[in-house]
């Protein structure tokens, strides 16, 4: 294409002569517009897939179960028992757990990052928390399994037992060590390096200009930061905790192998053990004896599906609201 | 960065339909014009004596001297890299936020000097207020925005609270344009209205001095003239310094102007004089645009 220039400084006469540059490929626009549309109609068309397998395959579930795994706990194919509750509940209890505990620590070593230690530190750091979130979750699993659970059966389960603590019924019964509080740790430190560094990322985002007006104002770091930093970087903040609950709703390996699992109970200590959605599907499935009891399964993972999505729904709708409030940009 | 303003022809018709503020004719007594004595006898605000400034080890002020007259627009010009922002900042110590930057010397402000250690920060910012580059909104409603100083340094309860913030905003020549966007984001503005929300908020802490650096240089020609109309008001009640590569703009707006060149200030004096009798070949080289 570089056959020929527009000779912009003679118009008429002389310009006439010079021929014009030859035109760009005229479909390439158009093209590579098409093609970005096709990328993105696969995504949602995988989705609509997706749910389509789901909803075929538990089918028969839901035709002979009806809502019924939904109102029962046991889940035991041999006495034709499908109850998904004692699962869906283990998914919550731990997945909210490992938020509570992995969000403000999460927050804190983000601002931490930023705004208060050296630039060499916060680089060092930065990248083992990186590095953290790439290591793969059966490692976390067996350091669940060879050092938490013993540590907590052994130490900090009794400890907090003897503490006035203890004397809640959530944290009653025998420390086993597997169980849901164990599980809830384990996922908290799964999802910290997530929620970490993508916090750090755009609290990074906020404008200079803004902290330095904050602290033209006479502000304090503690307020530059919890009313200037964290507003202006909410939209993407929320953005961090959703991903690590996405992931956390999902964890499969390391939670099963930390939690018990097959203990179809809701438990009424942190204490005991309990299972997951996710756990149940993986440690059932192959074992699967007949068609009702695999589509029982299939029933229970669109369960979770559907929940996940309505979750992300409102989510979206919240952070819409909560964006157009602060005129945050991030 | 361009300003907009000075890339427009004398006489040409603008594309806006508000005329532009006059070009630069500076006639004696268009600035208030104090003699020599009546700028000695004028109470500084502020005194800066024998500053020196470093970035790490690169040094980038070398002894800087300068009254800053209350009640009155002092402006700050000279090329870009001069120091005029770096001596500004030195007002409210905002440069401490930055590891390896150091100020030394003395700045009096009433009497006291900030550059000792053991000054409280956060009322001095309080009593000076500063004007960035570009409009710098926090991520809050117009009405939060301006109640952010108020609520930091006052109490005071909310009948009050609004009265105040509508007079901040009154006072900032906002009031008609946002009075009925109070509990709008204050970045939903446009550039010239944050900037003035900027001043309002500034203006709300009940500040004594207050500090511009360069606030024009990101708004567009009308937006220009607005801030410059409201600096005209707000000199009657505040002591202003007025960092800015705009010549025009200086000489507009401004009683007293410094020139700084190469982290020196080369002359200092009053607006008209520096204008049309500069005394320093530098000045005048630049005044005249030959560099720049």
């Amino acid at each position: 294409m570089s056959s020929g220039e527009v000779d912009i400084s003679t118009p008429g006469g002389a310009g006439a002569q010079t021929r014009p540059r030859r035109h760009h490929f005229a479909f390439g626009d158009p093209l590579f517009r098409w093609f970005t549309i096709a990328c993105a109609a696969t995504v949602a068309l995988a989705m609509f897939l997706l749910i389509g397998v789901l909803v075929k395959n538990s089918w028969l579930a839901i035709h002979v179960l009806g809502i019924k795994p939904l109102t029962h706990v046991a889940y035991n194919p041999d006495t034709n028992q499908y109850g998904a509750l004692s699962s869906l509940f283990g998914t919550f209890l731990t997945t909210i757990l490992a938020m509570l505990i992995a969000v403000p620590l999460a927050l804190a070593i983000a601002l931490l990052l930023v705004e208060l230690v050296h630039p060499l530190v916060s680089r060092v750091v930065g990248t083992t928390i990186e590095m953290l979130a790439a290591v793969p979750s059966i490692i976390f699993g067996m350091w669940g399994i060879f050092i938490v659970v013993p540590l907590m059966q052994r130490h900090i389960e009794p400890w907090i037992q003897a503490t006035p603590l203890g004397r809640l019924g959530i944290f009653g019964g025998s420390p086993v060590g597997v169980d849901v509080f164990t599980a809830s740790i384990v996922l908290s430190l799964m999802i910290l390096p997530f929620i970490t560094a993508v916090s750090r990322d755009v609290l990074q985002m906020v404008p200079k200009v803004v902290k330095e007006a904050g602290y033209g104002m006479g502000s304090t770091t503690y307020e530059v930061m919890r009313k200037i930093s964290m507003r202006y970087a909410l939209a993407g903040i929320a953005g961090a905790v959703f991903l690590g609950l996405g992931r956390a709703l999902g964890e499969t390996m390391a939670v099963s192998m930390v939690i018990g699992a097959n203990f179809f109970t809701i438990p009424h200590s942190l204490f005991q053990s309990g299972t997951t959605v996710s756990a149940t599907l993986a440690l059932n499935f192959p074992e699967s004896q007949s068609k009702l009891e695999t589509s029982s399964l299939i029933e229970l993972a669109l369960i979770l599906f559907v929940i996940t999505m309505v979750f992300q729904v409102v989510a979206q709708l919240w952070l819409a609201r909560a964006r157009r409030m602060t005129g945050s940009r991030a | 960065m361009v300003d907009i303003m000075d890339t427009i022809e004398p006489g040409a018709e603008s594309a806006v339909d508000r005329p532009l503020p006059p070009r630069l004719e500076v006639t004696p007594g268009v600035a208030s014009y104090d003699t020599p004595a009546q700028f000695d006898a004028l109470p500084s605000k502020l005194s800066v004596h024998d500053l020196d400034f470093f970035y790490g080890k690169e040094q980038a002020l070398f002894a800087n001297d300068l009254e800053i007259k209350e009640h009155r627009v002092t402006a700050i010009i000279g090329p870009s890299g001069c120091g005029k922002s770096t001596h500004l900042r030195c007002y409210n110590r905002i440069y401490e936020l930055y590891r390896d930057q150091k100020a030394m010397g003395e700045i009096a402000f009433d009497g006291a000097n900030i550059l000792a250690p053991g000054t409280d920060l956060l009322s001095l910012r309080r009593r000076i207020g500063m004007i960035f580059q570009k409009p710098s909104p926090f991520p809050m409603t117009v009405f939060d925005n301006i109640a952010y100083g108020l609520r930091m340094h006052f109490k005071l309860s909310k009948s009050e609270l609004s009265e105040r913030v509508e007079d901040a905003l009154k006072r900032g020549a906002l009031w008609e344009e946002v009075k009925n966007k109070l509990n709008e984001p204050g970045l939903a503005l446009s550039g010239g209205q944050q900037q003035r929300l900027c001043i309002a908020r500034a203006i709300a802490a009940e500040p004594e001095l207050i500090l511009m650096d360069e606030p024009c240089s990101a708004i567009d020609p009308v937006g220009t003239a607005k801030i410059e109309e409201l600096l005209q008001e707000l000199k009657s009640s505040y002591t202003i310094v007025l960092v800015t590569h705009n010549m025009q703009q200086a000489a507009r707006v401004s009683d007293y102007t410094a020139f700084f060149f190469e982290g020196r200030i080369i002359e200092f004096g009053a607006t008209t004089q520096i204008f049309e009798k500069p005394v320093q070949r530098q000045t005048e080289e630049y005044i005249t645009g030959r560099f720049g």
